[in-house]
Formats: structure tokens, sequence, C-alpha cells
């Protein structure tokens, strides 16, 4: 183990958490404390438990690495995670709220009075919930990997940190429920947030200027790491030049001259530096400043929809909405999420322009080892923890490595209480033992939560066992999730929320074929990845912007189909009416005054 | 609903929230508690909605919803198809090596939801202050 600060950090952390949860143990006495904290978390406090749900490692140390990368094409990624909540605010925030229920699939139930339609939903949440889990825990064996090394028992640290941060969520979500959760949320935000700060000031200090670093990024083509054999080192491409002409446009001259040393000493393999191919001009020499790294223009329309309609569906986002004390609440929140991401992501962005115009200033030129090729960091999700290390040592590294067990545990606990919720009471509570004493309801939920933890830290283990080069990364799999969720659940919701006339076999036609499209979507991408057949599309990472109008046309068509006019007029009250809230704050005034029951 | 068409407000799932709740004495075990909301708060009589006001508060809400999220796609679409009409609008600085493209996904984006997300709670909010409610006494 190299140095103990960030085991302390992360160790510090936990206990924080635990002692958390400890002191909010006595609000798990009914299911309405253990699933929604009671629904009086205010606008603020929810804002920051979303944003401490919502900012996974994809978004702390992924949105970093994408910048960096890939230059503006990763600077999406932030604005479409941001962007996806102002559908949640137009839509849904307070809708969600007013209808008073426990949970996506109670939500659908309700709304189209079918135990179908919640069972098909419980299957989809738990589907986006895996989806969601198997990266946050395999970000947390990997971040225990680097920051802290060491294994413990004679596991691998990679086991270790799987291990660790599984049990230290469940006991966090188990002993304080909603209410510890969202209290923990929100610190673990904040210290995300303090952690970006810190760096940035640092980075300042060290002389960091935002036009400038743009500048001095923008000089070379964006150049890309890549291990080619000797032979392909001197293959000529289409226009005549050889691989190592090409990578003298994009390197150092210190960086070149090394990789020439190299092969004239007879290495079979170097490190070089590539530029990037130009997807959206193919003729014209990219820069970071400039877009195409990524994607053409389709794929980035599709990545800007996958985004904008993921967020709204995805369960443990919409859960916290149902925790709020009423529907203006609900939008008092999203307003503060949108501006609260609007400065993470600022720093985040910010902080991918200065790992790409710093790091090479900071180590020199030309420096290349396991980290780097030609002072380029290989594995761009590294790069936020290798400019903090350069920067500010171990001390500021340890404060990076807390922030981002944060980031995964926050996560991680908002999507095993929104699979509990949909075990515990969509299932449990309304086809296995509807009349359950409260004590066994939340019993139950609790076990919900320790055996989806269980199931998903069981994948994540497995994962580096049967994944090769060609293994899909964090921030993909997320995404994955977001189209899932973006695809099956939003167009569900928005119809049956602002359509009166949508019905229960809309809804599970819609559910349906937005999960089956971009599930197949996503299957073509996973398959072409291992067996390298050329089946994947341009839309299969990103497919909500096919399933998402496919299914929202099942629902309509199914519906108009179907025929019956099922009653919903109580639901559409409850939902767009303001009468419980009004007649609720009448009811506070009253007693505030002193008054009895009417 | 009752004969007005006012909502008897509950169901599955409606528990009146605390402090409310527990200031009141809980439904017989086994019994429904969706009228739990009424029999708290004066029953359906107190303030209600009638299922016109709400139908047009609903109209009226989701066109604003639909008008700001017309302006917020947009906003999104016109960044990658101007960036696919030319270099002008990519690659040319505007704030040392800060590109106008750049500079609006990374920051004038992130404003512009602000933006959005502030008038469109306000003119909500307002639709339903204005739309729904009646004046006390008037029950």
């Amino acid at each position: 183990m190299a140095d103990p600060r960030p085991l302390i950090a992360a160790l510090g952390l936990t206990v924080t958490m635990l002692a958390v949860s400890w002191a909010l143990r006595r609000s798990t006495s009914t299911t309405l404390d253990f699933y929604l904290a009671s629904r009086q978390v205010g606008p603020f406090l929810n804002a920051c438990a979303i944003c401490g749900d919502y900012f996974s490692a994809a978004s702390f140390l992924g949105v970093a690495g994408a910048v960096y990368a890939s230059g503006l094409d990763g600077v999406w990624f932030a604005t479409g995670f941001a962007a996806g909540f102002v559908v949640v605010l137009l839509f849904l925030a307070a809708p969600f709220r007013r209808a008073g229920h426990f949970s996506i699939p109670d939500f659908l139930a309700n709304r189209f009075s079918s135990p179908a339609v919640r069972l098909t939903a419980v299957a989809i949440v738990q589907l986006i919930v895996l989806l969601y889990l198997i990266p946050q825990l395999t970000g947390a064996g990997i971040i225990w990997e680097v920051f802290v090394g060491g294994g413990i028992g004679g596991m691998s640290p990679y086991t270790t940190g799987i291990l660790l941060s599984v049990v230290a969520i469940v006991i966090q979500a188990v002993v304080g429920g909603m209410k510890g959760t969202t209290w923990n949320q929100a610190l673990q935000f904040g210290l995300k947030m303090f952690a970006l700060f810190v760096i940035t000031a640092i980075a300042v200090g060290h002389g960091f200027s935002y036009s400038d670093a743009a500048e001095e990024v923008s000089r070379r083509p964006l150049g890309v790491p890549a291990e080619v054999t000797r032979t392909e080192s001197f293959r000529s491409d289409a226009s005549g030049r050889t691989t190592l002409e090409l990578a003298q446009t994009v390197m150092s001259a210190e960086g070149f001259k090394a990789a020439v040393d190299d092969l004239e000493r007879g290495a079979s393999r170097v490190d070089l530096l590539l530029p990037a191919d130009n997807q959206l001009h193919p003729r014209r020499t990219l820069r970071f400043m400039e877009p195409g790294f990524r994607y053409s223009l389709w794929q980035q329309i599709a990545l800007i929809v996958t985004l904008l309609l993921g967020t709204a569906g995805l369960p443990h986002i919409s859960n916290r909405y149902f925790t709020s004390t009423s529907g203006r609440a609900a939008r008092s929140s999203t307003v503060w999420v949108l501006g609260l991401a609007g400065v993470f992501y600022f720093f985040a962005v910010l902080l991918g322009v200065a790992a790409r115009a710093d790091l090479p200033r900071l180590l020199g030129a030309g420096v290349t080892n396991a980290n780097y090729v030609d002072s380029v960091v290989r594995v761009p999700e590294k790069a936020l923890l290798l400019l903090t290390e350069q920067l500010g040592g171990p001390s500021l590294l340890a404060l990076v490595s807390a922030a981002a067990f944060a980031a995964i545990f926050s996560t991680v606990a908002g999507l095993l209480l929104a699979a509990a919720t949909s075990w515990g009471h969509d299932v449990y509570e309304q086809f296995i033992n509807p009349f359950a004493s409260e004590r066994r309801r939340i019993r139950f939920g609790q076990a919900a939560v320790t055996i989806t933890a269980t199931i998903a830290a069981a994948i994540g283990l497995a994962v580096p066992n049967i994944t090769s080069t060609q293994a899909p990364s964090v921030a993909l799999m997320v995404t994955w999730a977001f189209a899932l969720a973006g695809s099956a659940f939003t167009p569900v919701f928005l119809l049956g929320v602002w359509w009166k006339r949508a019905n229960s076999a809309g809804a599970i036609a819609g559910m349906a074929v937005g999960a089956a499209v971009s599930l197949g979507f996503i299957g073509t991408e996973l398959l072409g990845r291992v067996t390298g057949w050329p089946i994947s599309t341009p839309v299969s990472n990103f497919p909500s912007i096919v399933a998402a109008p496919l299914a929202a046309v099942a629902v309509v068509g199914a519906s108009l189909l179907h025929g019956a006019r099922e009653d919903s007029t109580a639901w559409w009250l409850r939902v767009h009416g303001t009468a419980l809230e009004r007649r609720q704050a009448s009811f506070v005034r009253l007693t505030a005054k002193g008054g009895g029951l009417p | 609903m009752d004969d007005h068409g006012s909502v008897a407000t509950g169901g599955g799932a409606s528990r009146l929230d605390p402090p409310v709740a527990g200031l009141i004495q809980a439904p017989p075990s086994g019994a429904p508690d969706y009228s739990l909301d009424d029999r708290l708060l004066g029953g359906v009589e107190a303030d209600f909605d009638s299922i016109e006001e709400v139908d047009a508060v609903a109209r009226s809400v989701r066109k604003k919803g639909l008008q700001y999220s017309a302006v917020i796609l947009l906003l999104l679409l016109t960044v990658p198809v101007l960036a696919w009409l030319g270099p002008r609008w990519f690659a040319r600085p505007v704030w040392g090596g800060l590109t106008l493209n750049f500079l609006t996904v990374a920051v004038l984006m992130h404003f512009a939801f602000v933006a959005v997300a502030i008038l469109y709670a306000r003119v909500a909010n307002r639709s339903e202050d204005e739309m729904l409610g009646r004046p006390e006494g008037d029950g």
C-alpha cells in the first residue's frame, strides 16, 4: 500500500456515512419513513440529494475524462446529463409528487389501474437498476485499486473495493432508510463539489487560465494514444503517409524521438499518439475545441435525445421526487438541481481542459510510462486523478478518493432503495402478503436492499473474468441504463400524465416496445464488441432516438386499439389539481394558530 | 369523486404527510387509508378542484411545458447542426482559445436551462394559483 491517506479518507467517509444513518435510525418505523423519508424532504435538501444520487462516478471522473479525451464532444455528456432535468421539470416533477405513490411501478399501476402494468414496470426497474449498479460497483473496485492499492484478508484490491463498498452502503441504507440516505447523498454531493472546487483553485494557483489553456490545447491536432506494431508504424494510409509520419504531427519532439529510438533499438511494439479521425468533417484535422471526435451529426443528436429522455425514467431519481413535501416543492428542487448541475459540470469540464493543457506542462514533454503516452493519459477516466496527483500530491489525492467513493456510495444507495421499493412495495405488499404488518414490510424492504446489492456485487466481481479489451466502459454502461429508462419509461410517463386516453394496454405495449428495441440495439453493440461482427449500428449506444418514438407510437396505438376507456378521473384530479396541497397548507396554518381539527 | 366533480383526495398510497399525520389517529387496522386526508382536512367540502378546472389547468401547463421544451430542444439541436454546417461556428476563438461552440455547450447552455426552469416554474405555479382554488369561505 503506497500511501495510507486515501484509505484514511475513504474510511473517514464511511464512518461519517454510517454515523448519519445511525443518528437517523429512528426514521424507519413505517414504510413511508423507510422508502420516502415521510415525504418531508425540503426543496434544497432534496436538490442536493438528487445531485448526490445523480452525479455518480460516471459524472465525477467520467465527464472530466470524456472532455480530456475528446474535447468538445465530451462536453456534451455534461450538458446532456443536465438537460435531462429540464424534461423532468417541465412534465413530471410536480405530477410525480402529487400522485403520492411509492415508486415508478406504483405510480404507473395507479394511473392505469393495472397489476400487469405494475409487474412490467417492476421488471424494467430491476433491469435499469442492475445496468446502473454493475458499472458503479466495478468503479468501486477500480477506485480502490487505484487509490488504496491493497486487498484485505487475501482478497485482491478490486474485490476488496467492491465488497467493502457494498457492505457499507447496505448498512447505510438498511439502518437509515430514505431519510439517512437523503442526508448522506446531500453530504456526499457537497464533498464532490468541494473536491472539484479545491482542485480548480489549486490549478489556478499553478497558473491555469481557461482561455489560455483552450488556446494551448488547440495548437496541435487532437492526439489519441495507441500501441502499434513495428510493421504498422511503417504502413502508409490512403494519403501515402506512414503511421509514424502521422504521429509526428501530434507528438512532441521529445516523445516522437523516444518512440523512433525504441523502433531503432528493435522494439516490436511502440506507443504513439495518432491524430484523431474527424467523424463530422472527415477531411478536416480535428482539434480539441472542435466537434467530431466521437460523433457524426446523427450520433450527436442521438446522444442528446438519449440523455434528455433518460433522466426522467431513472427509478432512483424519480423516487427522490416522491419524497418532496409538495408538487411545487418538487419543481423548486428541480430548479435547484439545474443550477447545481450547471456549477458541478462547469468545474468538471474545466478540469478536463486543465488536465489536457497542464499535465504536459507539469510532467514535462514526452513522458511515456504505464499512465502516459507522450504525456497524454492512456485511460481518460484517470485524467482527473493524475492531474490531482500532480497538483497536490497524496493529500489532495486523498480528498479526491473520498469524493470518488462518495460518488459511488450515493448513487448505489439510491439505486438499492429504488430496487427495494419496487420489490417491497410493488411485489411483496401488493401480491405476496398484502396484510403484512408494517414491521414485516420494512424487514422485507431491508432484505431486498441486501439481496439486490449481493447480486450486483456478484456480477461486479465477475466482470474482470468475463470481459476483455472490448469491454464497455463504465460511462458507456451508464449510458445504456439511460437509454433503457428513456425508451421504456419516459414515453409512458409523458403520455400517461398528459394524455387522458392512454390506458393499461398502451402502457404495457409502450414499456415492452421501448425496452425491447433499446435492449436490442444495446445487444448489437455488446455482441459486436465480443465477437467482432460488424452488427453495431450508428445509434446502438444511444438507441432512444429510435426506441422512444416507437414506444410512444405503441402507447398511442395500443390505447386506441384497446378501445376501453379506463376511468382515471380521480388520479387525474389528484395529479393535476392542487386541492390536497391547499387543504394540507390550510390545516398546517390552522394547527399553527392553535386551532383543532375541523 | 362526488356529485360536484370534486376529488376525493387520496389513492392507494396516499398517507397524510407529517407533521399533520402525527396529530391524527390512524385508521382502524385493515381499513383503506385513502380517506385519512379528507377526515383530517375537513372533507371534500372544505376545498376542492372540479374536473373542468383541473382539465383547464392541465391543458395550460401542458401547453407551456411543450413551448418551453420546444425552446430547449431547438437550442440543443441548433448547436450540432451549426457545427455540421461549417467552421465559422466551431473554429473561431472568441475568448483566448475558447470557441463560441465550446462556450455555448460548456457554459451558456446551463444558463439557458436555469433561465427556462425558473421561468417555467413561476408560470406553472401562477397558472395553478389563478385557475385552481377558491377564496377562503367559498367552499
